[in-house]
């Protein structure tokens, strides 16, 4: 766009055109793509940047719980679980939402600082279940953190 | 003016033979036409200054009365996790006085955006600000937010369009040719800002009409589960001539989705309006109207939903694209007549008071800022201070820089906008319960997860701004006694 004195835009003209007619193409195709993604194989529960305001997922995951359990170390090998986090002393009301919606940065990050606070700690199993969501339709998550590797394993 | 002022056929100030380039072939030659026609093609000048003006004015009180109170939360218990991983690795914790803070200065960069002829780079600015606001924590989910980041960074490209220009032709005698040609409300621009804006909205209520696809919109779970008591008694009343309440459920997700398509296409294309007077194509963006007000209005008066705003960001762009020009144009005539006539008022008031050039900008410009740090102080939120500081500096800074360059008057318009800006924000962050919400809140999170101790004295900070302090007073007793208890 180019602007003619200072009150009024006049097309842009020549190579500006160009340059311009491709940007609009790139970011029509960013807002087509990105919500695409989501219909054509994408996390079912990643709605974000999709334009699902209030869709069937967010539905769902209303009626979604949550929980996390530490683990220890035993002197003999192994682990035993040293009782359930409450989750809504230790986190704000929005971060618990999050986690129910099995965010996965939110949940990585969370067990990470957790494991990082108390070094006694050998692992955390994070446990989301949706009991009235059509099977398939919200998965049940059970994932357990491994504080010494930092990686995810299903128990 | 220019010859890029046009009325309306074809990208304006450009001639037809012009628009495809020598080097386009015959077959593409009508589809580059068409092309251009689209993007850079003739749209009513009062569209784009109309919607820049009245949606950042609505921006920043919506960041001050909805946004702001939502502030405490951000590095409450230690913990936060940003929309994107690369800005996690970058940024430091959110904290209350950052998302508080830039909340503030959205607000305020607004508002001086909307009441000057703002450039280029303030408006990419507050796309920025605006855009890191919601994405430095997931606390921040509102789809909505995102959507208001398109709407700004369209706003970047949207041209600076003057109001003496859209709206003194017909005060003014008419003198010339040019004037005499051009009947009010006709003004045309080419700005495909506008038209990628306008697109970009179609987009945004096609995949929303996609989501009513979903089995628990035609189940009517999800109106259920909003709220949607409301609809009951038209259940019942069908049931009672033998609809079953599932054909109610699916007839009302299809009517959802049949009018979110009709209101996409509107938007496509109303930004075609002011080029091709087609009736058809007038029929579509007043039905396209209509049923995005109705649509937007039905949803906040039905359903309880917590979306802020959300609904009058939309029907503000509905009536912008929507809208015939002509009624556009009376309605931005009807704010410009007074606010020139009280200009002139005050501009002799000045004149009488022998304030003119440098002197008179240097006394705007300390008064400006002075009332942008005494706003700031008033406000008792984190991150108020730093931003009142912040914003009285760059006005300084800006307005030595304009003194230098011999520019007293800009100076001094950015100094009345500031003033006011800063006045405005004080006004509703400060005398609207907000400072109470906000202090209450941080309260009950703190006593949610335990903090007793703390949460007294966030309730005791709220207590000074709290509408019914003899309630408050209640709880805070209780909490006391309880915290006694437990020392006991």
């Amino acid at each position: 766009m180019s602007v003619s004195g200072d009150a009024f835009a006049s097309p842009p003209a020549g190579p500006a055109r160009v340059i311009i007619s491709v940007f609009i193409i790139s970011w029509l195709l960013w807002q087509l793509a990105v919500p695409l993604s989501y219909y054509l194989g994408g996390d079912p529960e990643e709605e974000r940047f999709t334009w699902r305001m209030f869709s069937g997922v967010w539905l769902l995951h209303k009626n979604c719980s949550v929980s996390v359990t530490e683990f220890r170390s035993q002197p003999g090998g192994g682990t035993r679980p040293a009782g359930q986090i409450n989750l809504n002393r230790t986190l704000h009301r929005e971060w618990v939402y999050q986690l129910t919606k099995n965010r996965r940065s939110v949940v990585e990050k969370f067990l990470r600082t957790r494991c990082q606070g108390d070094p006694s700690l050998a692992a955390l199993e994070f446990v989301r279940a949706c009991p009235v969501a059509p099977p398939g339709r919200i998965p049940a998550v059970d994932l357990r953190f491994d504080c010494g590797t930092g990686a995810f394993t299903t128990p | 003016m220019t010859d890029a002022v046009s009325r309306g056929k074809g990208p304006a100030g450009v001639r037809p033979e012009a628009m495809s380039g020598p080097a386009a072939g015959r077959l593409h030659a009508p589809l580059i036409a068409a092309w251009d026609h689209y993007w850079f093609g003739g749209i009513a000048a009062v569209r784009p200054y109309l919607l820049v003006k009245v949606l950042l004015c609505v921006l920043a009180f919506d960041g001050w009365l909805h946004r702001v109170p939502a502030g405490g939360q951000y590095g409450a218990g230690g913990f936060g996790v940003a929309h994107f991983q690369w800005l996690d690795a970058l940024q430091p914790l959110p904290s209350p006085g950052l998302y508080v803070g830039l909340m503030l200065a959205v607000g305020l960069l607004a508002l001086w955006c909307a009441f000057t002829n703002a450039g280029r780079w303030p408006r990419a600015l507050l796309a920025v600000l605006y855009t890191y606001a919601w994405a430095m924590s997931f606390q921040d989910g509102f789809q909505h937010h995102y959507f208001l980041s398109l709407v700004l960074m369209t706003f970047v490209f949207f041209p600076r369009l003057r109001a003496r220009d859209l709206f003194a032709i017909d005060a003014e005698p008419a003198v010339g040719r040019r004037r005499r040609a051009r009947p009010a409300g006709t003004l045309t621009v080419s700005s495909w800002g506008y038209a990628l804006l306008g697109v970009n909205i179609g987009i945004v209520y096609a995949y929303t009409a996609v989501t009513k696809w979903d089995t628990e919109w035609r189940a009517g779970g999800v109106l259920r589960g909003l709220g949607g008591a409301s609809l009951g008694p038209i259940a019942a009343w069908l049931a009672g001539v033998g609809v079953p309440p599932g054909m109610l459920w699916a007839m009302q997700g299809l009517g959802v989705f049949a009018l979110e398509c009709l209101i996409a296409a509107g938007f496509a294309l109303a930004v075609v309006l002011d080029q091709r007077r087609r009736p058809w194509l007038r029929t579509i963006t007043w039905l396209a109207f209509l049923g995005a007000v109705s649509f937007h209005v039905l949803t906040e008066v039905a359903l309880p939903l917590q979306i802020g705003w959300f609904s009058y960001y939309m029907i503000v762009l509905a009536c912008v694209y929507l809208l015939p020009s002509s009624l556009l144009w009376k309605l931005g005539a009807l704010v410009y007549r007074p606010a020139t006539r009280l200009a002139a008022v005050g501009q002799d008031a000045l004149g009488r008071a022998r304030l003119r050039g440098i002197g008179l900008t240097s006394v705007a410009v300390i008064g400006a800022a002075g009332v942008v740090v005494a706003s700031g102080r008033a406000l008792d939120l984190p991150g108020a201070q730093t931003v009142s500081v912040l914003a009285a500096s760059a006005l300084v800074a800006a307005s030595v820089i304009l003194l230098v360059r011999r520019r007293p008057q800009v100076a001094f318009r950015h100094a009345l906008a500031t003033g006011l800006a800063a006045v405005l924000m004080w006004a509703a962050a400060g005398r609207s319960g907000i400072l109470f919400l906000y202090h209450a809140r941080v309260g009950v999170d703190l006593q949610r997860r335990g903090d007793s101790s703390a949460a007294l004295g966030a309730f005791e900070r709220a207590r000074r701004y709290a509408p019914n302090a003899k309630a408050l007073d209640n709880y805070m007793a209780r909490l006391k006694r309880q915290l006694d208890r437990a020392e006991e």
